[in-house]
């Protein structure tokens, strides 16, 4: 298996949204100090009191946004069927992503673009379920499932604030590892780099 | 009738020794009240997912080979949602995850796809 270096850019930005989005936002839930789990919002961070963790939640989701629309972007462009489709709406999640981000939460843009994003990202995980399964790539697929297990088993349990937290979790783990798979993909079509260079 | 690949056996430990894990913070969780029924439940459900994979990694087992993959899958994301519920402990979430982890990995080896796939029953 050999890392395809036309592949890396967009690799990277799925594995810095995976990797970093928790540690920001942990740093921004001790910042913040008034936060707790499935009692709060993720986006109470973004009117946080706390100049610090409103910048930094507000910055993450921006930075994150951007990264999950490259990502998106570089699959729609790299892959093909399903695995092109997943690439679409992810690239629609990082938009709204990036929304969150620029709107707190007391405007009407932010209580569209937060569920909005949730939505999208779903849509995704579901394609890629089946794209991933369609061409043989079971470890990625495996994880696709542990994510939608994580962030269907626990709607009985927690309150929606709990659940947006395990979601966010389970998506960047499965953001990262769509990353690592799309670095070592073997379907990797050089042709698309070419045709990417020339337009 | 081709001999059962040793990783498959290792495969089927692991999965055993979660399901006891299981079992074990099930007694636990339990206080002797109602309240605590749910919890008992969520760890019931992990130890029977850990006992499926276990019967899926034998001889003539009743799934494919694709299917084992998930079953662990669902084993591992069932455990770290068990830890996160407080139904298991974090320290023994984290070992359950492991195993769920191992059991993937088994699962994915082309050695144990073929023989399943090969021998299965259904």
């Amino acid at each position: 298996m050999v890392t395809k270096m036309g592949t890396v850019p967009f690799s990277l930005a799925a594995m810095i949204v995976g990797a970093l989005t928790p540690f920001a936002f942990a740093v921004a839930i001790f910042s913040d100090g008034n936060w707790f789990f499935d009692e709060n919002m993720l986006s109470d961070l973004g009117v946080s009191s706390d100049d610090f963790a409103r910048n930094l939640f507000m910055a993450t989701c921006i930075i994150g946004g951007v990264c999950t629309a490259i990502f998106g972007f570089g699959k729609l462009m790299i892959k093909h069927k399903l695995d092109a489709a997943s690439g679409f709406f992810l690239v629609i999640a990082g938009i709204f992503l990036i929304a969150v981000g620029l709107f707190d939460k007391t405007t009407t843009v932010h209580s569209i673009s937060a569920p909005m994003y949730f939505f999208m990202m779903l849509i995704s995980m579901c394609i890629s379920l089946f794209a991933d399964s369609g061409n043989k790539r079971y470890l990625t697929m495996s994880v696709t499932v542990i994510a939608l297990f994580m962030c269907f088993a626990a709607m009985p349990g927690f309150t929606i604030a709990g659940v947006e937290v395990i979601s966010v979790c389970a998506i960047c783990l499965w953001m990262f590892v769509q990353g690592l798979s799309l670095s070592f993909s073997n379907d990797y079509n050089a042709e698309s780099d070419n045709r990417m260079v020339s337009e | 009738m081709s001999e059962m690949p040793n990783t498959m056996k290792i495969g089927m430990a692991a999965a055993f020794i979660g399901a006891v894990c299981a079992f074990i913070a099930m007694a636990s969780i339990w206080t002797g009240e109602i309240d605590s029924l749910g919890l008992v439940g969520v760890d019931m459900a992990v130890a029977v997912i850990f006992f499926g994979v276990a019967g899926s990694f034998t001889s003539y087992s009743p799934v494919k080979g694709t299917t084992i993959m998930v079953l662990s899958a669902i084993a591992t994301g069932a455990s770290i949602i068990g830890g996160i519920y407080g139904a298991i402990p974090a320290a023994a979430a984290v070992f359950l995850a492991i195993l769920g982890v191992v059991c993937i990995l088994i699962a994915n080896l082309g050695s144990t796809r073929d023989y399943v796939d090969s021998n299965r029953v259904i």
